[in-house]
């Protein structure tokens, strides 16, 4: 399959053609330079998703490929730079405390990513602590985005995209916003559409559906733990509200 | 400001000012600096040259200056006096120099017969102005359509290094101008522009198939439904740019290298669109890109995966190279997606940019057909958009709204009741549907207070209006030549509200000034010189009336601008303007672009005779002629003549005079009744008629007519509908019961072959020539 991919993109009839070798990881590429040249033919196995001595793939294509034919991509270089932002967000900072913990991307089933997001942004309100719930904020957007449609069950592709709808007006302003009340605002809207998909997927431990009577006329959020601990005021009412629900399957 | 209302006074004068002076002519928002170091003068020479170049191995003819294309980059520092002496080596071509962005003297900026006396053949013109600004600008001509090929070149004016941001001068730079090549004369692609000829989108079809969006297109997509309702709609196939490039550039190259620079290495890249009528998308291989600047004036910096360069627009942005001994590509896609330029920066091996998938046409054209109404005006169903915060593009965009999925849903919007505005509108919000953060114009924020100083407000309103179909792009309907010039005074601040009610987004720019982009972040809106507006978008923007002179407001896209799409802001009571002694001659021949007429024509050599068409068109009149010229004489000769001019925005309606000229010998001896149970004079007429052509859903034109002798006609007629990308039908009946159809096969922009059937001449085979 990947032998065919890569000959499929060198392929220009009476152009360049490739024929490359499993074993070796060689390809021979033969072509009439009268009309192309090798840097033309390489470009378009690489946009194909395979590096090659002068051209990496692109990231996207490359992740795209069947894990069959992912390899080692040795022709990457080390990153240069210790802090840029872009690396921020794959280093890895397991804390003690649980409210610290980052799930890594990629080590996870993305499902469980969003989850983890969403429990993390929930303590982040508790806290009160507004740069953190940012910080989940984004990372829940990102989770929510990695899950690809096409690879859920049938059963839960259509309800995946109704979740999609219903949370992305509030999650994408909620994920720029800084400001705690803003947050918290956006964040109930999160609740229905959270539970649903709670409902809808297995989960390993029950899941438990709050309510808080009080807040903007009534507000719902999803715990893992069975006491209450209110994300809508702060230290102000920890622990007002109920438990409504428990989702287990 | 009243200090800087004398001191522009005195530029006036004399050419040389003192420095301390010319800071006060400054834009807006910019910080006052220093004024401890010794001005001085930066002077180029420019010599402009026609010659041959050959960008796809054909030679064709370009403008270069000192031999090069694109012209020179001009380096100045801020502060300093800019002293460029032009020399036109041309033989017979006029031309002119725009320094595209700047603060300076009305006549100095360039535009031929409006402020600045046109650059003759031999002769030399010498530009001197003070430098008050920073930031990446361009210079262009401004004469005809010269910018397309060669043209345009990058000015970059330093900021003066006070030692205060050590960290400005160390990042390093890479100035890129981005710009199109076409094969195609460029006058011949503005003509062809206006005879509504699809060759572009043919030629595109071989990168891009679907671009074209004929019949059988619009099949395999199972889209037919969606592309009858759109011809219902009186839409012509949906064009995301208009014309055909062979090649886009980098800094005159397909490809542009930067091997300079390290891993690791923070890099500004100061972007120009110097392209005449194409959108860049721009992507990077090497992560996020860093907004710093637009239209050369610094923003607070925002962080995007990609963004989108309006024709003119400059933008600054710093990146990083995240590894040593990779080359990261900048990747420039123009809007259309059929090509692309890249920048390669830093050496070694090559991390490609994710290309941008092909567009989802079919989507595209039944979000039109939602927003179209049918008499031609676009109904935003409440979004109010603006600030290209709602892309309704987004929808043919593969990485935001996923792969190709055309489905005929009907009642779409009903789909989704209880669903507000706010919801609506996040089906066209890229940024809410996906984890790719594009740059929109409410993202951009001045660092400084750009507040307009306390003045009288003069609020306009300009709607932005057009039809592709004939290309005819105007502001409430009318080109620059069919109005009066916008009188504003000195110390005003003056608001203009924009709406685009046409089908293609605009690039507007304003000549001399700084504009304040209201968007939402109060006093730190951003400044920028070129607007670009979406259709159904409504922007605001707003300066403070502070030159002398006249002031060219106009649509960027070249073949727009030379269409008409376009103001003049006169201030009152300046003083004259010593380019132009005689105004009059000079705002003549400055309103010469929009009134320009464009001739085509075409002729079909048959086995049964010739048969063709001629016109001569300008923006409202059209001359026509049509002939059909049997070889027998039972076949016939006929010829038809209509003068007449087009009405209404969308030129729907086409009132006429005309001469009718025909002679046949009647084989079967017996004359025929038409429709209207009147004697057909079919078989020898000469006659003048009265009529009135009217373009019907499904772009039939249907035309009527009454000639001197009382006769009737109705006809009905639809020529160059698409059955394939290649294959065209025409067909035509009349009430003197007189009918036609023709299939011609598109070999070229010139050439094709044909095959019809008609009630008079009856079947024929040939060969079809149109220029």
């Amino acid at each position: 399959m990947c032998e065919k991919a890569i000959e499929k993109a060198a392929l220009v009839k009476g152009e360049a053609q490739a024929d490359w070798n499993k074993d070796t990881k060689l390809a021979v590429v033969t072509y009439d330079s009268t009309r192309t040249s090798l840097d033309a033919v390489l470009e378009r196995i690489a946009q194909a998703g395979y590096d090659n001595e002068r051209y990496l793939a692109p990231d996207k294509v490359y992740a795209g490929l069947d894990g069959c034919c992912q390899y080692e991509r040795t022709g990457k270089h080390e990153a240069a730079v210790e802090d840029s932002p872009q690396h921020d967000a794959h280093k890895e900072e397991h804390g003690h405390e649980p409210t610290e913990a980052v799930p890594s991307a990629g080590a996870m089933d993305p499902m469980t990513a969003v989850f983890e997001h969403y429990f993390a942004l929930k303590n982040a309100l508790v806290a009160s602590n507004a740069p953190e719930a940012k910080e989940h904020a984004e990372g829940l957007d990102g989770a929510m985005h990695s899950v690809d449609v096409t690879k859920l069950p049938a059963d839960q592709q259509a309800m995946w995209t109704e979740v999609m709808k219903a949370t992305m007006p509030s999650l994408h302003p909620l994920s720029g916003s800084t400001d705690l009340e803003q947050q918290r605002t956006l964040f109930a809207k999160l609740a229905a559409p959270m539970a649903q998909l709670a409902k809808a997927v297995p989960q390993a431990a029950p899941i438990y559906l709050d309510h808080c009577p009080m807040y903007n006329g009534g507000a719902d959020w999803l715990s893992q733990e069975k006491g209450i601990k209110n994300p809508y005021y702060g230290s102000m009412m920890l622990t007002c509200g109920s438990v409504q629900e428990t989702i287990a399957k | 400001m009243r200090k800087a209302t004398a001191l522009c006074a005195l530029f006036w004068g004399a050419a040389v000012a003192s420095f301390a002076q010319a800071d006060h002519a400054r834009p807006l928002g910019s910080s006052v600096i220093q004024i401890d170091f010794t001005p001085k003068v930066t002077r180029y020479d420019l010599t402009i040259t026609d010659t041959l170049v050959s960008y796809t191995g054909k030679l064709r003819k370009a403008f270069a200056v000192n031999g090069q294309i694109p012209m020179p980059t001009l380096t100045f520092t801020e502060g300093d006096t800019a002293l460029i002496v032009v020399h036109n080596a041309m033989a017979k071509e006029e031309t002119s120099l725009h320094w595209h962005g700047l603060i300076l003297p009305n006549q100095y900026d360039g535009v031929p017969y409006l402020t600045t006396a046109p650059i003759k053949a031999g002769e030399t013109q010498v530009y001197k102005f003070p430098l008050v600004q920073s930031g990446t600008y361009w210079y262009h001509s401004h004469t005809d359509v010269q910018e397309q090929n060669g043209m345009h070149g990058a000015l970059i004016i330093h900021k003066r290094n006070t030692g205060s941001s050590p960290e400005q001068a160390q990042t390093p730079e890479h100035v890129v101008i981005l710009s199109e090549w076409t094969d195609m004369k460029p006058k011949e692609v503005h003509r062809r522009l206006h005879a509504a000829n699809d060759w572009s989108a043919i030629k595109k079809q071989r990168i891009r198939p679907g671009t074209v969006q004929s019949y059988s297109d619009a099949i395999k997509d199972g889209a037919l439904g969606i592309k009858l309702a759109n011809e219902w709609k009186r839409m012509n196939a949906m064009d995301v740019s208009d014309v055909y490039y062979d090649r886009l550039l980098a800094n005159g190259k397909p490809v542009d290298e930067a091997p300079q620079f390290n891993g690791g290495d923070r890099v500004r890249i100061r972007l120009i669109n110097g392209g005449a009528s194409s959108y860049f998308w721009i992507t990077y291989a090497g992560g996020k890109m860093t907004v710093v600047a637009s239209d050369g004036i610094d923003v607070e910096p925002v962080e995007v995966d990609r963004f989108i360069m309006g024709v003119a627009e400059t933008y600054d942005i710093i990146v990083v190279l995240p590894a040593d001994s990779t080359a990261f590509e900048l990747l420039a896609t123009s809007e259309d997606r059929v090509r692309s330029t890249s920048v390669w920066l830093g050496s070694g091996i090559k991390q490609l940019a994710m290309p941008l998938a092909p567009l989802k046409y079919f989507d595209g054209m039944r979000m039109m057909n939602g927003m179209m109404k049918m008499n031609g005006n676009l109904d935003d169903m409440g979004m109010n958009m603006s600030l290209q915060q709602m892309d309704m593009n987004v929808v043919m965009y593969p990485e935001i709204t996923g792969g190709r999925k055309v489905k005929e849903v009907e009642g779409e919007r009903e789909e989704m009741p209880g669903h507000d505005h706010m919801d609506m509108g996040d089906q066209y919000n890229s940024n809410a549907l996906s984890n790719i953060v594009t740059l929109n114009y409410a993202m951009l924020r001045s660092p400084s207070s750009t507040a307009l100083p306390r003045g009288p407000l003069k609020e306009l309103r300009f709607e932005l209006t057009g039809n592709m179909s004939r290309y005819l792009w105007t502001i409430d309907n009318k080109t620059v030549s069919e109005t009066d010039r916008i009188l504003i005074r000195k110390g005003e601040n003056v608001r203009i509200i924009l709406h685009n009610n046409s089908m293609m987004r605009h690039p507007m720019h304003l000549h001399g000034h700084f504009f304040r982009v209201v968007n939402g972040q109060g006093d730190h809106a951003p400044l920028k010189n070129v607007l670009d507006i979406m259709p159904m978008e409504t922007d605001t923007i707003e300066f403070a009336a502070t030159e002398d002179g006249d002031w060219f407001f106009h649509c960027h896209i070249l073949y727009h601008m030379m269409s008409g799409m376009g103001r003049v802001f006169t201030y009152a009571d300046s003083p004259p303007n010593p380019q132009l002694p005689d105004a009059k001659q000079a705002a003549r021949k400055f309103n010469r672009d929009d009134r320009a007429w464009h001739f085509m024509a075409q002729n079909d050599f048959a086995t049964n005779g010739n048969d063709g068409e001629a016109m001569l068109m300008s923006k409202r009149w059209n001359l026509q002629a049509e002939w059909r010229l049997g070889y027998m004489a039972e076949h016939g000769q006929e010829v038809e003549a209509h003068f007449g001019r087009f009405l209404g925005k969308m030129q729907w309606w086409f009132p006429y005079i005309g001469l009718d000229w025909r002679t046949r010998t009647e084989e079967h001896g017996m004359a025929e009744d038409n429709l209207f149970q009147q004697r057909s004079t079919k078989d020898r007429r000469s006659a003048i008629c009265l009529g009135l052509e009217y373009t019907l859903p499904m772009l039939l034109i249907l035309d009527t007519r009454i000639d001197t002798d009382g006769r009737l006609r109705a006809q009905l007629m639809r020529e160059d509908i698409p059955l394939t990308p290649r294959l065209r039908l025409d067909i035509m009946g009349n009430s003197d019961l007189e009918y036609m159809g023709r299939l011609r096969y598109v070999l070229d922009k010139t050439w094709a072959i044909a095959t019809h059937y008609d009630s008079d001449m009856g079947l024929g085979i040939g060969v079809t020539v149109r220029y």
